[in-house]
């Protein structure tokens, strides 16, 4: 089988220094060399594959070589006429000649106009859910007909003209979304915050007497219920509200 | 000046829970009707939290019920007449016994085992106990809460309405009665209230299921 001609291929690439910039992009090609002439920048030893790559294509004002086998000269890429021969040059391995230099640490930054969203996120940490959101009308034929023990330990409240919040487990057998409780906020179960650590700081700020519950949705909005305004659930206690209410 | 005894007495009861006893007065006629009133305003505020639909009031098993607290709770303190004159005081139900007359005169009914209690302890051969106990074997809604054991309890109209159904097996797990809830006719209505958080709500009732499987 034949040689593949391009394997003996060795590309060069000549960036003036002032691109030296761009270079970066392949600072991490551990096969590479880099020699400095006068104002220019060569790099050797790119295959065939990496000279075709992005990282080379996006430096910009480049002129790419390349030379086959054992010939000393350099073939501008495209051309079969050699244009000059390999620089004699003293090569250093591309991390050695272009080190990187962290920027040191600045005290006096303190990100005052950086912000964070709050936002919810699906979460594989399972824990008990204790509270429903459900339509008024599902509940009202479930309680109806429901043993009183099922309700003795459950507390609601009536949320807007279609919906209760019922709080306490075991949970009602009814269709609705549940909720895992964390201190006070109660998160879509299967959710969890996306930075669980800013939870403490999100309920002093928006639960500033501790006298809410905070009802997350899984879009990262939420409402609050007062802990006052929740009652006992029982049949009449659902009655009377209702009465009242419609 | 009317003293309306029986009135203050069945009021006192109802918000209180407390009897309170005005002398040896069996007389309760006179009163009769105001009491049958505020029955009925105790049984529509009751009847919210009657589940399904809530029987009607029957005003003639309330006030039934009514006198037959008042007298058991006057014969406490106050007892001069003979044995053969306690049937002449309690008289049975004239009539059919219903569901609505069940509701409706478990509204007082419901305190008799409390006061049979204190009668059992002041003498336990009395002979109004069997009398009292008697009537419950029939009102055996209202016997719930006692430890009263009765052979041969009739289920049928209990189950034969959905909201007394409702109200009776609530009331059996309310109070934990074992012996009641593994009547034949109960244990599968108590275990379907229950359903699979029986060892949250009553352990006992599960352990009791899994020793008898």
């Amino acid at each position: 089988m034949a040689k593949n001609a391009t394997d003996n291929l060795t590309f060069f690439v000549l960036v003036n220094a002032d691109e030296k910039e761009c270079l970066g992009g392949i600072r991490d090609w551990l096969n590479l060399s880099v020699g400095f002439e006068g104002n220019d920048i060569w790099v050797k030893g790119f295959d065939y594959a990496q000279i075709n790559s992005l990282e080379i294509k996006s430096i910009p004002f480049k002129s790419i070589f390349y030379t086959n086998g054992d010939s000393r000269k350099l073939f501008p890429q495209g051309s079969l006429l050699p244009q000059r021969a390999i620089p004699a040059l003293l090569w250093t391995p591309m991390e050695r000649a272009l080190p990187v230099t962290l920027p040191s640490l600045n005290h006096n930054y303190f990100g005052i106009k950086d912000k964070a969203a709050i936002s919810l996120e699906r979460s594989e940490t399972e824990r008990e859910a204790v509270a429903m959101y459900v339509y008024m009308d599902e509940l009202w034929n479930y309680i109806e007909t429901a043993p009183a023990i099922r309700l003795q330990a459950l507390q609601w409240v009536i949320v807007d003209h279609d919906h209760a919040f019922i709080i306490g487990k075991p949970l009602l057998p009814v269709h609705g979304e549940v909720y895992w409780r964390q201190n006070d906020f109660f998160i879509p179960a299967g959710y969890d915050f996306d930075l669980p650590g800013t939870t403490d700081f999100i309920n002093t700020k928006i639960n500033i007497d501790g006298s809410k519950w905070i009802v997350w949705n899984a879009d990262g909005s939420y409402f609050t219920i007062d802990k006052e305004m929740l009652s006992l659930l029982s049949l009449s206690s659902f009655r009377l509200s209702l009465n009242s209410f419609k | 000046m009317e003293k309306k005894y029986f009135l203050k007495m069945i009021q006192h009861l109802r918000v209180e829970e407390q009897v309170m006893l005005y002398g040896n007065l069996f007389e309760t006629s006179s009163d009769e009707e105001e009491v049958c009133s505020f029955l009925q305003t105790e049984y529509q505020q009751e009847s919210l939290t009657h589940p399904f639909q809530s029987p009607s009031f029957d005003g003639a098993a309330a006030l039934w019920g009514a006198r037959l607290i008042y007298n058991a709770a006057q014969l406490l303190l106050y007892r001069q007449n003979k044995p053969n004159d306690l049937i002449a005081l309690f008289p049975d139900f004239q009539n059919e016994v219903t569901p609505s007359a069940i509701v409706s005169a478990d509204l007082c009914l419901r305190f008799l085992p409390d006061v049979i209690a204190p009668l059992r302890l002041i003498d336990g051969e009395d002979q109004l106990i069997g009398i009292l106990e008697n009537h419950l074997k029939i009102w055996h809604f209202s016997a719930v809460k006692s430890e009263l054991s009765f052979d041969a309890l009739d289920f049928t109209l209990i189950l034969s309405n959905p909201c007394i159904k409702r109200l009776y097996v609530d009331r059996v797990i309310e109070y934990k009665k074992l012996k009641l809830a593994f009547h034949p006719s109960l244990k599968p209505l108590v275990q379907a209230s229950l359903g699979m958080y029986a060892d949250v709500f009553w352990n006992n009732f599960k352990t009791e299921l899994l020793i008898n499987e």
